[in-house]
């Protein structure tokens, strides 16, 4: 045995090392080896210090035992009273709570978008209300020509069937016949002939205050009511004629 | 009811406790109750401190139960977290106070009379232990640490080392120096003090 070997042995537990002092190897080298008989004569006084320390250590006073099973009690009857006591808003985890009112607010979103797709009246409803609206006044020139062109868009995109689909024919803005016969009852707004109105002209449909047409409320029912009526725009998206429809 | 709990693990029981059931709370107390005195005791060198500590704990881990994680360790090394922040609060303010003499000072007093009286090997014994708890007192705090969990509290490494939240290896190494330090001032404890300069004849007032 080499004196690293025989401080390996004590680098373990104290006592382990200690009770191998009988072994045969062990005692042989203590006995040759001044350093390592100082090492282990040391190892063991500390033990027999360290063994004297450890027995010395007090009892448990039963005093400890009674104040920790009495503090123990009084948490228990605190808990039970502020269980009591505490309404349920405070008792709602804060976190718990705003998870479920984001998934209540995802079902209901996810619900609203489900009828709105599969329950076929409310999609006539909306297109009831998007029929409704309709422009209290006229469109000014800018909006015309927008609506002009957009006209165009459709009658490009349109079926070649005369009749077209029923949305078309639901749809405010009415498209002119492209031929250049004259629209039927059309007051004229302005000068129009071959020259000043080349291209084909559009029919749009609008809602106007009955004052500016200058009709009087009694041959409009009540006052402030909506006149329809159709105007006949030209390509460039100036207004040539109108018809009070209703 | 008793037997049913004691086969129950820590974790179950400080579950069990944190509902409110009493017997559960006991056998837990009584599981780590003497690891707990034992260790505060041994660093604190007083059996006040030892009971306030103790005592402590079990109050804390009543009340911070529910952030034990059973994932980064037993309950006996969560309860030793706390006793350890316990003794090192309780020792930074006890050096605030000048030290005044403790009642083993004064038995050590007591003890020097009974000397005359036939009881000189009760006193070696005492000032032996006295010495060697002076001796681990006055070590740095990561050698006391080790230790008092492995030859006071006798746990093994790896208890100790989960205990200290680092390596068993870390725990042999410190535990060595540890030893080796405390053989060295044992040494210096047993050599005769230096002899007083002798006074003056104008000193002597008899």
């Amino acid at each position: 045995m080499t004196c690293q070997e025989l401080r390996d042995d004590f680098e373990g537990d104290l006592r382990v090392g200690a009770n191998r002092l009988s072994a045969v190897e062990l005692v042989e080298h203590v006995a040759a080896c001044p350093s390592c008989n100082r090492f282990v004569e040391g190892q063991k006084e500390l033990e027999e210090h360290l063994r004297a320390v450890r027995d010395s250590a007090p009892p448990i006073p039963d005093s400890l035992d009674n104040t920790v099973v009495t503090n123990y009690r009084s948490f228990v009857l605190e808990q039970s009273r502020l269980a009591k006591s505490t309404p349920l808003s405070c008792r709602i985890n804060p976190r718990i709570a705003l998870g479920w009112a984001a998934a209540v607010a995802f079902a209901v979103a996810v619900a609203y978008g489900a009828m709105l797709l599969f329950i076929p009246g409310q999609h006539a409803w909306v297109d009831r209300q998007d029929t409704v609206r309709q422009p209290m006044v006229a469109p000014v020139q800018g909006t015309a020509d927008k609506e002009a062109a957009r006209a165009r868009i459709a009658t490009r995109k349109a079926p070649k069937s005369r009749g077209g689909s029923a949305k078309h024919a639901n749809h405010p803005v009415l498209l002119a016949e492209k031929d250049k016969s004259p629209p039927i009852r059309f007051q004229s707004l302005m000068y129009c002939d071959q020259i000043s109105c080349p291209g084909a002209m559009e029919v749009i449909r609008v809602q106007l205050p009955s004052p500016v047409m200058g009709l009087t409320p009694t041959s409009s029912g009540r006052m402030g009511a909506a006149v329809s009526a159709d105007v006949l725009v030209g390509p460039d998206g100036i207004a040539r004629g109108i018809r009070v429809v209703e | 009811m008793m037997d049913r709990l004691e086969s129950r693990s820590d974790s179950e029981l400080l579950e069990l406790s944190l509902t409110g059931e009493e017997a559960a709370f006991l056998v837990l107390y009584e599981r780590l109750k003497p690891s707990i005195f034992r260790y505060a005791f041994h660093v604190t060198n007083s059996k006040t401190a030892a009971e306030e500590v103790t005592q402590e704990v079990f109050v804390f881990l009543l009340r911070e139960g529910t952030r034990y994680k059973q994932a980064r360790g037993d309950v006996a090394a969560f309860a030793f977290g706390i006793a350890r922040n316990f003794v090192r609060r309780l020792q930074k303010r006890e050096r605030v106070y000048q030290e005044l003499p403790s009642d083993e000072v004064l038995e050590k007093v007591s003890d020097r009379q009974n000397e005359r009286d036939g009881l000189a090997a009760q006193l070696i014994r005492k000032q032996g232990i006295e010495r060697i708890r002076t001796a681990i007192a006055s070590l740095p705090d990561r050698y006391r640490q080790v230790i008092v969990l492995c030859d006071l509290c006798e746990l093994s490494y790896a208890e100790a080392a989960c205990r200290l939240e680092c390596a068993v290896g870390t725990v042999r190494s410190r535990l060595n120096r540890a030893r080796a330090l405390l053989v060295e001032k044992l040494k210096q404890s047993k050599k005769p003090q230096t002899e007083l300069p002798a006074a003056g004849p104008e000193e002597c007032l008899i």
